[in-house]
């Protein structure tokens, strides 16, 4: 049975790494976006810097479910 | 399959006489690639523009301009034989040229007719658009054709603004003029106004101050009359489009072969603009695969009548020598993905064959179901056939195909059906009695995240020993040594400290011995790799201090990075998960609409259906996205630079041509 403060706690840890990578995205998509604009053949390097930002988004989900599933023991 | 082709450079000196029909022969062959030839080594000149490719590209634009008039696309058609394919391209040209004015004299006259009654077509329909509002208004058109006295204006006004236009006509034209008001029409009022020609100035100021929408009526004839006219332009426009139409049938094939052979000629002339000139020939420099060069010489040979002379070069250091990557035909569509990062390096090993392999496993296993893994599978094949022309885009259908396969093969792995794992049960496990045999990512999302690091694991286990085979095979031992191999060891290492002593840091410091053997070494072994990259050269002392703070930065960046890159993978789980969370949430929707009594079944199937087309689309290509990311990303950066230049040899594509005969 999980605890319902782990819950709430999963809850933001995805919540706000989702928001922070969301952030990110938009403003590293967008720069990308500019760039590919300029050199199409930039677009594989740009998707890279967009995967930076997304990977904060990752590890809340990992933070999440290692609360929820317990697991880290 | 993991290595490039073996190139090698190649010098060609071809007499003037040939010349011609040697580039078109490389371009029939398709395998060398030409490039500019170096004029100072051979302290010759470069070769001129000629008359012929002005003269190609005048040719060129009086082809288009027939395809343009006759609107012939490009299309599959059956090839052909001009019976002039291998000629000289003087009577190539001359060809093309005769039998074009052949066409020309046949439409040109036609066409500008046609433009002649598509433009008064045009100006009537205008007019009898205005003519049938005058008509429904109940105004007379001949009050708007004016006289040699008489000014008219015409046009709607609003029914506010009607009694405003009035009264400024009675301040300023001083009652000298007559306004003759419609029916109202969708809450305007079509008037005509008229007034003496001396007034015009006047008029034409007033009624621009109200908004009044005006409009000219161009023709003189009645409603009746433009109708009959426009009968008798539509008439004759198909009588000549139908015309237009017998003639592009009857010459649609050997106008695209005329204009697919000019083009050669065109992209032939190009190449001799690469050429060096020399007092009797032309001195051609270009890359070519080694295997080829047997075939390649006996075709110059031939065409040359031995003239030719022939002189290969081992590809030099600071050379920039193009990548022929080649993979089995099963891994080549692989080759687009590859080339979206960038193109291998010469010497660099090509990962293609390898992302074959992991690209749609790993995109299988994030999107483990049979009935969509089939979707994914018949999109694949759409795409395929959609556009054959368009090598990437087929390429890229039949890497959908394989994910498509591989999610299948998953769904049984996972026991999910169009979503649901009850489906499964139903459908699958009933009929067919197979048993879902792996993890079921809802109810051990533990157990599929152990699974998803160790495919991370390995796969970037395999992208550090490529790095270290990388620097070997360009004899940089310690390289390898210091870089990949200590990567390699921190990899495994923390896995192994993982795997024993879990996530909790003090357990870990309670075996110090097993600590140092698994992270100690390796981060030593970084810290002072730059010393020992430089004990063959030999270091001073006064040099330490500097070759091991230049290191410091990656002591910290290494070990974070590969944990943030294993971390990474969890997605494998987190879009598994997402998966089915999507699918689940689709059918719930649609269940609480099937209790609506009489429609509810049918409400559920349009919901159930459109949801998963659309839901399939799209996180088929989240997906996608996720599983490149990972190899680009996660992998591509342990070991592959993208530092090469891409092997374009010259190929000349024939769609609507081919040549008869070679002799």
């Amino acid at each position: 049975m999980v605890e319902p403060l782990a819950l709430v706690g999963a809850g933001i840890a995805v919540g706000f790494a989702a928001l922070g990578g969301g952030v990110g995205i938009g403003l590293a998509g967008a720069a990308s976006i500019g760039a590919i604009a300029e050199k199409p053949e930039v677009f594989s390097k740009s998707l890279i810097y967009v995967a930076f930002a997304e990977a904060c988004a990752i590890y809340g989900l990992l933070i999440a479910i290692l609360i929820l599933f317990g697991v880290a023991g | 399959m993991l290595k490039s082709a073996r190139m090698k450079r190649f010098s060609i000196i071809v007499l003037d006489k040939y010349l011609d029909l040697a580039i078109r022969e490389i371009g029939e062959f398709g395998y060398a690639q030409i490039i500019d030839t170096d004029i100072e080594k051979f302290k010759i000149k470069r070769s001129a523009r000629g008359e012929l490719y002005d003269r190609i590209l005048h040719i060129l634009r009086r082809i288009n301009n027939i395809i343009n008039i006759l609107n012939i696309s490009k299309r599959e058609l059956e090839p052909i034989s001009l019976g002039i394919e291998n000629k000289s391209s003087e009577e190539i040209l001359k060809y093309v040229e005769n039998e074009i004015k052949k066409i020309e004299d046949k439409i040109l006259e036609k066409s500008s007719r046609l433009n002649e009654l598509i433009k008064e077509e045009e100006d009537l329909r205008d007019d009898e658009r205005i003519l049938r509002i005058l008509k429904v208004s109940n105004i007379n058109h001949k009050y708007l054709n004016g006289s040699e006295f008489l000014y008219t204006v015409a046009g709607f006004i609003s029914k506010e603004n009607l009694n405003e236009l009035k009264n400024r006509l009675k301040n300023k034209l001083d009652e000298k003029f007559a306004v003759i008001t419609g029916d109202e029409l969708n809450e305007r009022i079509l008037v005509v106004i008229l007034c003496m020609r001396d007034m015009s100035n006047e008029l034409d100021r007033i009624v621009s101050g109200v908004g009044f929408e005006r409009f000219e009526l161009k023709t003189k004839l009645s409603l009746r009359e433009v109708e009959k006219k426009l009968d008798k332009i539509r008439r004759e426009k198909e009588k000549i489009i139908s015309y237009l139409d017998g003639i592009k049938s009857k010459y649609e094939q050997k106008i695209l072969a005329m204009h697919e052979l000019i083009e050669i000629e065109k992209n032939n002339q190009n190449i001799r603009f690469m050429l060096g000139r020399t007092k009797k020939g032309y001195v051609l420099e270009g890359w070519i695969p080694e295997e080829k060069i047997p075939e390649f010489e006996n075709i110059l040979r031939r065409v040359t009548r031995n003239s030719a002379i022939f002189k290969y070069y081992d590809p030099k250091d600071e050379e920039e020598v193009p990548t022929m990557m080649k993979n089995p035909s099963i891994s080549r569509p692989f080759e687009t993905l590859t080339k979206a990062f960038g193109t291998p390096g010469y010497d660099e090993i090509d990962p293609t064959t390898i992302m074959a392999i992991s690209f749609p496993v790993i995109y299988g296993m994030m999107f483990g179901d049979i009935g969509h893994g089939f979707m994914i599978f018949l999109i694949g094949i759409i795409m395929a056939k959609l556009r054959p022309d368009s090598k990437d885009i087929k390429s890229l259908g039949i890497i959908m195909m394989y994910c498509g396969i591989l999610s299948m093969f998953f769904g049984f792995a996972y026991g999910e059906f169009f979503g649901q794992h009850e489906f499964y049960d139903a459908f699958i496990t009933k009929n067919l009695g197979i048993k879902s045999f792996w993890i079921n990512p809802l109810h051990e999302p533990d157990k599929l995240l152990k699974v998803a690091f160790m495919i991370g694991f390995v796969q970037m286990s395999v992208g550090i020993i490529l790095k270290f085979i990388n620097f070997v095979m360009n004899k940089k031992i310690l390289h390898a040594i210091t870089g990949p191999l200590m990567q390699e060891w921190i990899l495994v290492g923390g896995f192994l400290l993982i795997a024993s002593k879990g996530l909790r840091f003090g357990e870990w410091f309670k075996d110090p011995m097993f600590l140092f053997l698994t992270l100690g070494i390796p981060l030593l072994g970084i810290l002072f790799s730059d010393v020992i990259r430089h004990i063959p050269h030999g270091i001073k002392i006064g040099e330490l201090p500097r070759l091991i703070t230049s290191t410091l930065l990656e002591l910290y960046e290494i070990p974070v990075g590969l944990l943030a890159n294993s971390i990474s993978y969890s997605r494998i789980l987190a879009l598994a998960l997402v998966h089915i969370g999507l699918f689940t949430a689709l059918f719930k929707i649609a269940d609480i609409i099937r209790g609506i009594d009489g429609i509810g079944i049918v409400l559920w199937s349009l919901i159930v259906i459109l949801g998963t087309i659309v839901l399939v689309c799209f996180e088929g290509f989240i997906v996608f996205l996720h599983t490149l990311r990972l190899h680009y990303y996660e992998w591509f950066t342990k070991f592959y630079s993208a530092s090469g230049v891409e092997y374009m040899p010259y190929k000349i594509k024939r769609l609507y041509t081919y040549v008869r005969s070679k002799s």
